[in-house]
């Protein structure tokens, strides 16, 4: 297998993690809360009852998501360097996709450090921690699609 | 599949924007932003699981490929 095969293969496997991981410790976080009376119980995809930051402030649950969203941060980082190798290939601005995943992940580990403070100062830095976040994680997601999308026009065999 | 998620979640993010500025009660907004954030989160996440397929086909064609 070639390096870049063992990177493509790496690289999905970390974003299948990425997809299950975030999204299971979420909605786990969200039960811990919710059974230790925190939040109330709801379907908040709809109800709109509680925030995920709410969720993560008090209790057992903010523990749980501190401890987890850390070490999560550093797989989105690992993620991006991936993304970053497999298509250093094309010509796009070296390390772009790692600097911007660099800068989500600090985000979010701003965001977690900053969870269940009180004060508006920390609920500052979570506003803008997971804005950031959000909107750096996206923007890499359409870089990344846009390159693969550049190199099958510029190669269609691929 | 992937662009059209892409997509869906600008539209989502851009419903959130126009809602908050169109919305004369801030509090009518706030009914709605946690609904929105959960959803962005879990399609951001959904996003990644259709790069995992992505990802893999690639794999699987290059290495078929030689």
């Amino acid at each position: 297998m070639t390096k870049p095969q063992m990177i493509s293969r790496d690289i999905a496997r970390v974003a299948l993690v990425l997809a299950i991981l975030p999204t299971a410790v979420i909605n786990i976080n969200y039960l811990i809360a919710a059974s230790e009376g925190y939040v109330p119980w709801c379907v908040p995809y709809w109800d709109s009852c509680t925030s995920i930051s709410a969720t993560g402030q008090e209790g057992s649950a903010f523990f749980f998501f501190k401890s987890t969203m850390i070490p999560i941060a550093f797989i989105y980082l690992w993620y991006w360097k991936l993304a970053d190798q497999a298509l250093a290939e094309t010509d796009h601005s070296p390390r772009t996709i790692a600097n911007i995943g660099i800068i989500a992940c600090v985000a979010l580990i701003c965001y977690t450090g900053a969870l269940g403070a009180v004060g508006d100062s920390f609920r500052l830095v979570r506003r803008i921690g997971i804005i950031v976040f959000f909107t750096f994680t996206y923007l890499n997601q359409l870089l990344v699609l846009y390159q693969i999308h550049r190199r099958k026009l510029a190669d269609p065999s691929r | 599949m992937q662009f059209a998620l892409c997509l869906l979640i600008l539209a989502i993010g851009v419903l959130t924007l126009s809602l908050e500025i169109s919305l004369d009660n801030y509090d009518d907004y706030d009914d709605y932003e946690d609904a929105f954030e959960w959803i962005l989160a879990l399609l951001i996440h959904v996003n990644f699981l259709l790069a995992w397929w992505g990802w893999r086909t690639t794999t699987h064609s290059s290495a078929s490929q030689g």
